[in-house]
């Protein structure tokens, strides 16, 4: 029973995982955005100067490529809407919560709309002209997040435990009150 | 039991769901590893000391692709001063299984060809090792998309059409092109890949079996040139180099998923000599 619960778990966790990409210069490959809207990209990670690489979004498939000449190289690409969002909470909490959402701009790579590589822009508005309306958000990363998600699993996996047990209990006691 | 971890199987997925839907609605990201499009092989740098007039070869160099695409090559050797003059010469060996070939491929961009009607002559240096001498595949696109449909194969049992199979003086050692056949020109025999293969008499096989002249008429649009040893008829190994199409030299390119191995002859004049280093660098072109 332990064995097939860790088991479960794992697989919950490595779900979220995101899984490596090899790919050799001068191909190109596809990845599915959740919408339409325009993007910008930000590359974490890499050693090159990404000289011969290049994107294009069309609808919601956004397809990049490398030159024959890449350098051989390793990183992330994350493409994200031009207003990126956080979710935050008010902060005394006595107005019985809610969420806001605000938004900030950052030093991307604009959208591409040709196999040309755009330079970077400068943002219209830095992080800290904004710092003053952003409150705390709940979650500053990703990984913050999923432990959040399964911690929330944890507990719910333990209460419904305690529940079918104690079910069982006043089942077993209606039992032994029937037999006698 | 088994609806107990289902159930525990979908609420853990929900809440990372709800989780993950409000923090990274918005955004996607890939990690990614590129790998190079080619691997280049051997001892590419060598130090000599040149007392003039000598000739310094290379150790046996190659280049194998990674990718799906044709790579133009720049096969690049140094030191260039006047008096020192590089040469590659293509190693081509085709052994084992009958079929098996080895070629170095020319793009027709990198000729100057379009189509048939563009080409005059073709030659090369050979140095014929082993077996049957070293031929030219001109690969055509007879139907204009693109692709290439067939070949034009001038050999050099076929390049004579009135000394047409003579087996018994395959040529051997250095020579140019097809030795006592001369090179690649206007009356030079070629015949169609796809056609009946035979023997120079055979109606079916003459009929697919004309001139450059004659070929020019169809003018096919030409992809590119395959200059190859095969051992259809027995195992070869040829050193081609100095390969020239319309008079001029041209660049070569790795095909997909192929090897090319080469090894790089450097000159240097009467009045050259001291210390040298001798470096040399592919890269894509």
């Amino acid at each position: 029973m332990k064995k097939q619960i860790t088991f479960l778990f794992l697989a919950i966790f490595f779900i979220g995982m995101t899984s490596a990409l090899d790919l050799t210069a001068g191909e190109c490959s596809t990845i599915d955005f959740p919408n339409e809207d325009s993007v910008s990209i930000e590359i974490i990670g890499n050693s090159s100067d990404m000289e011969g690489f290049s994107w294009t979004k069309n609808l919601t498939i956004i397809e990049y490529c490398f030159d024959l000449d890449y350098k051989p190289d390793n990183f992330t690409i994350r493409w994200f809407n031009e207003e990126e969002v956080f979710v935050e909470s008010s902060g005394g909490g006595s107005s019985g919560g809610g969420s806001r959402y605000f938004s900030k701009s950052t030093t991307t790579i604009e959208e591409d709309n040709s196999t040309d590589v755009n330079e970077i822009e400068e943002p219209e508005e830095t992080i800290e002209d904004v710092q003053e309306e952003i409150k705390e958000p709940i979650f500053k990363s990703k990984e913050s997040a999923y432990m959040f998600g399964l911690f929330v699993v944890f507990i719910v996996v333990a209460i419904i435990l305690f529940i079918m047990k104690f079910i069982e209990l006043k089942k077993a006691e209606r039992r032994l009150e029937n037999y006698e | 039991m088994n609806k107990k971890y289902l159930m525990f199987g979908v609420l853990g997925l929900f809440t990372i769901a709800l989780v993950t839907a409000g923090v990274i609605l918005y955004s996607v990201s890939q990690d990614v590893t590129v790998n190079p499009s080619f691997v280049f092989n051997g001892v590419s740098s060598a130090s000599a000391i040149i007392a003039g007039g000598e000739m310094v070869s290379s150790e046996d160099l190659s280049v194998s692709s990674g990718t799906s695409l044709i790579i133009p090559l720049d096969i690049s050797t140094t030191p260039v001063e006047a008096g020192i003059t590089h040469t590659e010469e293509y190693i081509l060996s085709a052994s084992g299984v009958q079929g098996t070939d080895s070629m170095v491929y020319v793009s027709a961009v990198d000729a100057g060809v379009s189509t048939v009607g563009d080409l005059d002559t073709i030659s090369w240096d050979a140095n014929n090792l082993l077996g049957y001498a070293s031929h030219v595949d001109v690969l055509i696109d007879t139907d204009s998309d693109g692709i290439v449909d067939d070949a034009l194969v001038f050999e050099y049992a076929k390049v004579d059409a009135s000394d047409c199979d003579d087996v018994a003086d395959y040529p051997t050692g250095e020579f140019n092109t097809f030795a006592d056949k001369g090179t690649i020109g206007a009356t030079s025999y070629a015949w169609l890949s796809s056609g009946v293969p035979g023997y120079c008499g055979l109606p079916a096989f003459d009929d697919n079996h004309k001139t450059l002249t004659d070929w020019k008429v169809l003018d096919y649009d030409v992809i590119g040139f395959d200059f190859e040893v095969d051992n259809w008829i027995q195992d070869s190994d040829s050193d081609i180099s100095n390969i020239l199409i319309n008079g001029a030299s041209v660049e070569v390119s790795l095909k997909p998923s192929e090897s090319l191995g080469f090894r790089v002859n450097t000159e240097f004049g009467l009045a050259v000599f001291g210390d040298y280093t001798i470096t040399t660098e592919v890269s894509v072109r």
